[in-house]
């Protein structure tokens, strides 16, 4: 039933990207843009045997999130430390361990379960849209919200709460304590260690 | 002849026949009033008790009878019982109070590390902080298992898996260390029962019951635990009470083997058995009518005095010993045992007086001081060696003409004089330099030994106990109290005072404390954080149950906490209450806990100097126990030079008296100050260090050194025609026998259990050894060198 339900999605996905285009329209209603975002990182498979169809996939993944405003924000004060050159190549990193370590993580979770969307509620700035991933087998539901705002005119989500923690805190703990021990080279020095092993495990075999 | 010396010398002969007529009732009169001083001697008691080597007047003592008299004491019989399993120790402890209770001679009960009023209100005893920390702590705990869960969570960093952690947790106030908060060691889990006994610190008769009592009450408890479990007794009542016991113990089995080694000295040097009683029946009724006097006038021993019996068996040793060993000789030239006495009289007589008012003017000297210990030690042996010196003068003799009229013993020829060889003198003088300049080298080497801890019984388990409750609790259990008026003033010079405290890290205090210190503060600010750690707890519950069950039992403890009723001041148990405020609260007392461990005597020092030195008003009195080791510390080490300097003063002048010239003054001081020198290259080789026990014996080794001095000198000098190893046979014998009493005395107390005495022994052992080898052979041997390369150097 559940591959069922993420083959529907995948479907769903490549019809709606066929007829829409790749980026995610303000005009589109915010859960849709997760259920797509969600729907195409189940359609990913890891380790990559196609890597055509993976970039094609993880390209439009991308589009759904504002990495660089995440990444900033986790940075905090450390982005503004940090030089153009080591900004630019920290995004790009950022950007592939999404890919190779948010991503696969993400589809092995939320592909075995159910999640539904109770509600999608307006904040602020953007929205956040509220859904629950039902693990039936633990007894235990998983809250998760996405925040979405737009961003020239597309909808982009810029923060992801799981049981009340966003991943910006999340991730602002982990660059905080890397930094402190070895400054900004160093934290771009892990990035690069956790992707080459992430790439090793999930990566295509051909690249 | 001058006349001064006929009129003495007619005077000797007037008592000698005096003696000699009277000899019976003179044994007779001193068995009559030895008998009816008995009940004064048998009512003579030791009182083990630091408090007892301070002047009554003094204000320390003062200051600390005041604060028993509100309090009823700080003093407890301290229960630790012990258990791998801490539901054991605590049901233990529970169940021993109970029992505990009950007991003869218990007023109350207090079990420290279950008070009921601070049942599941433990973390309001945290400080605001740690509060705030444990909530990070709980929500750290549960973001690294949600991270886990994460699908979206990069892991960049490896992550220690986090546990609930309260051991970084800080008490608001250090004192909650000693209730229920104390830190658990892992498979030791200790559990605390103050008793307080209904009786005062030095009635140990009902101590020992109180201890049984104790133990059959544990063993019973024992038998319904479920895993093992041990008892432990520790506090002033089981130290005091180990004290008093091990130095009672060890005075009657040293007591004993002394006895035999100086039945054995007596029967090599006299071979017969009539010389024990000439010997020894004087000494032990010069020390039974010192006792009777010391009974009369002071009333009893303290820790310090306890040792004088081995120590006035052996000085008076010296005159017996010099008047049996010159009557024996002179009776087998004389072959009449009056003109022998008489001949002995005349030849000892003013060495005699002489030594005996330079070792008891040293006693005197002590008795400057304000310490206790010195002073009672200056009164009991001055007197004592007076009493001894006129009881032998008079009985021996007695007993000599009493005996040799109805037991005569064989008449032996006169011994030889033993050939000395220069090679041997030089070869003394040798060694003896060299030793010499070694000790020189040690004596900026020589320490004090101020830790209490040394000075114990071997296996004073009580003792260790102490320390080990301190390590547990993180505090050491000796505070000084300051008393106040009434408990705010109470309460804001707790605060004063650890406000000093944290502006001085290197303090030497660790805390203080009021009663009011004992109700957290915060409470409705802490109570709040609490429930929110409750609520986050409660939110993520599904998580929380899938956890391993160290975690989960974790939590659930701290679940149990997190609903804490705010508590007040009338929560408080009243034991505790007692302890600041007494009963009558008339006064608020302070209570600052010292830093370091105040066995230590350099550390209770600084300690107590710290609080004095708080500089707070009049009506504030400090009082405490530290306080009385210090001042006893403090005027031990005021004292003690000026006793030495004083005596030193008073011995010179009292030889010059005797000698009249200098240069002979001089000799005769050579082998006291070669002797002390010697010494010092000793302990230096025995790894002993002086001590609040055996600095006491100085004085005396100052004594006999002198006298060794007097006697060996003053035959010399009356001898003109002999050289000087001819002239000393007797003298030597004399003294190589008074000290080798000495020595037996110290040997034997060598053995004892109490470390304390042990060192005493040792270092009287080390000091007369040093003194007689100075005096037989050193001194002797640089005499005879001057006399050989200068003729009749001394005899002009």
């Amino acid at each position: 039933m559940k591959k069922n339900l993420c083959l529907t999605l995948c479907l769903f996905v490549l019809l709606s990207g066929t007829l829409t285009g790749v980026s995610y329209a303000a005009d589109q209603p915010a859960q849709q843009v997760v259920e797509s975002f969600l729907s195409t990182i189940c359609s990913m498979e890891f380790p990559v045997k196609d890597q055509a169809r993976h970039d094609e996939l993880a390209s439009k993944a991308n589009q759904a999130l504002d990495l660089e405003a995440l990444g900033r924000k986790a940075l905090t004060d450390h982005w503004g430390e940090a030089t153009p050159a080591q900004q630019k190549e920290f995004l790009q990193q950022l950007w592939k361990l999404i890919e190779y370590v948010a991503y696969p993580k993400s589809r092995r979770f939320m592909g075995k379960y159910e999640i539904t969307y109770p509600e999608v509620k307006e904040v602020s700035r953007g929205v956040e849209v509220h859904s629950v991933i039902k693990q039936e087998a633990q007894a235990l539901d998983a809250k998760v919200i996405y925040h979405l705002y737009t961003k020239e005119g597309v909808w982009k989500i810029d923060d992801i709460i799981l049981d009340d923690v966003s991943i910006i805190e999340d991730l602002q703990y982990q660059f905080d304590s890397i930094i402190k021990e070895s400054q900004f080279p160093g934290l771009l020095q892990k990035m690069k260690e956790r992707l080459d092993q992430a790439v090793k495990e999930n990566g295509s075999a051909i690249r | 002849m001058s006349q001064n010396t006929q009129e003495k010398l007619s005077f000797v002969q007037s008592q000698v026949r005096f003696i000699c007529r009277n000899a019976l009732g003179i044994v007779i009169v001193i068995a009559v009033m030895t008998a009816a001083l008995m009940p004064a001697v048998q009512n003579l008691k030791l009182h083990a008790n630091f408090l007892e080597l301070l002047p009554k007047k003094h204000p320390s003592v003062v200051n600390l009878h005041k604060l028993l008299s509100h309090t009823g004491g700080t003093s407890f019989l301290i229960v630790v019982i012990e258990s791998p399993d801490e539901a054991t120790a605590r049901i233990a402890a529970e169940k021993f109070s109970e029992k505990a209770a009950s007991l003869k001679n218990v007023e109350y009960v207090d079990n420290r590390t279950n008070v009921p009023a601070f049942q599941n209100r433990k973390l309001l005893f945290l400080n605001l902080q740690s509060v705030q920390k444990l909530k990070k702590n709980i929500r750290d705990v549960i973001g690294y298992y949600r991270r886990q869960n994460n699908p979206f969570y990069m892991d960049l960093v490896t992550e220690k898996k986090p546990t609930v952690d309260t051991s970084s947790l800080e008490l608001e106030e250090k004192v909650y260390k000693i209730g229920s908060f104390s830190a658990k060691e892992k498979n030791s889990y200790m559990q605390v029962v103050l008793l307080k006994p209904s009786y005062t610190v030095g009635d140990f008769v009902r101590s020992k019951t109180l201890f049984d009592d104790a133990r059959a009450a544990f063993s019973d408890v024992k038998k319904e635990l479920k895993y093992s479990a041990t008892m432990g007794l520790t506090g002033p009542y089981k130290t005091r009470y180990d004290e008093y016991y091990t130095i009672t113990h060890d005075l009657k089995w040293t007591g004993i083997l002394a006895t035999i080694l100086l039945v054995l000295i007596n029967l090599v040097a006299f071979r017969n058995f009539r010389s024990l009683i000439y010997a020894y029946l004087p000494l032990a009724v010069g020390i039974l009518w010192t006792w009777a006097f010391t009974d009369l006038t002071i009333g009893y021993l303290n820790l310090i005095t306890a040792f004088l019996a081995a120590i006035l068996f052996g000085m008076g040793g010296d005159y017996t010993f010099h008047i049996l060993v010159s009557f024996e000789e002179d009776l087998r030239l004389t072959g009449n045992v009056e003109k022998a006495i008489e001949l002995t009289y005349r030849e000892l007589w003013n060495p005699l007086w002489s030594s005996m008012w330079t070792t008891a003017v040293v006693f005197y000297a002590m008795i400057v001081s304000q310490f206790e210990g010195f002073r009672h030690f200056g009164i009991i042996a001055g007197v004592g060696i007076v009493i001894s010196f006129l009881v032998v003068l008079y009985l021996q003799p007695s007993l000599i003409v009493l005996g040799e009229k109805y037991f005569p013993a064989k008449r032996k020829p006169v011994s030889k004089s033993w050939p000395v060889s220069r090679t041997g003198i030089y070869a003394v003088i040798i060694a003896g330099i060299i030793f010499s300049i070694f000790s020189v080298t040690r004596i900026s080497h020589m320490k004090f030994n101020y830790d209490f801890r040394d000075l114990q019984a071997k296996d004073a388990d009580a003792i260790q106990f102490n320390e080990r409750i301190g390590n547990y609790f993180g505090v050491h259990l000796n505070p000084v109290v300051f008393m106040t008026p009434n408990r705010e003033r109470a309460t804001s010079l707790a605060v004063e005072i650890n406000r000093h405290i944290h502006a001085h890290p290197e303090s030497y205090m660790d805390f203080a404390a009021a009663i009011t210190s004992h109700v957290p503060q915060h409470q409705e600010e802490k109570i709040k954080v609490l429930g929110e750690i409750g609520d986050i707890i409660e939110k993520r519950r599904p998580l929380l149950d899938k956890l391993d069950a160290g975690t989960r039992n974790q939590i659930a403890k701290l679940e149990e906490q997190l609903k804490p009723r705010s508590f007040g001041f009338e929560e408080l148990p009243q034991g505790l209450v007692g302890q600041y405020e007494g009963k009558d609260g008339q006064i608020s007392g302070v209570f600052v806990y010292p830093a370091h461990r105040i066995l230590d005597g350099q550390n209770a020092k600084r300690f107590v100097k710290e609080a004095r030195g708080l500089n707070l008003p009049k009506d504030v009195i400090l009082a405490g126990e530290p306080v009385i080791y210090a001042d006893i510390l403090n005027l031990m080490e005021r004292d003690t030079p000026i006793a030495i300097g004083l005596s030193t003063i008073v011995v010179f002048l009292l030889v010059l008296f005797h000698f009249k010239r200098i240069d002979h003054v001089l000799w005769v001081h050579a082998p006291l100050a070669i002797g002390g020198l010697w010494m010092v290259g000793l302990m230096a080789l025995a790894h002993l260090k002086l001590n609040f026990f055996n600095m006491v014996i100085i004085p005396s080794i100052l004594g006999v050194g002198i006298d060794n001095g007097i006697y060996i000198f003053d035959r010399y000098k009356e001898r003109k025609r002999e050289n000087f190893f001819k002239s000393m046979r007797k003298s030597i014998k004399g003294v190589i026998l008074s000290s080798a009493t000495n020595l037996a005395a110290f040997a034997s107390l060598m053995c004892a259990s109490h470390q304390g005495m042990a060192s005493l022994g040792k270092l009287g052992f080390i000091g007369f050894t040093a003194c007689l080898i100075s005096s037989v052979f050193f001194v002797p041997a640089l005499i005879e060198f001057f006399e050989l390369k200068y003729s009749h150097l001394f005899k002009k």
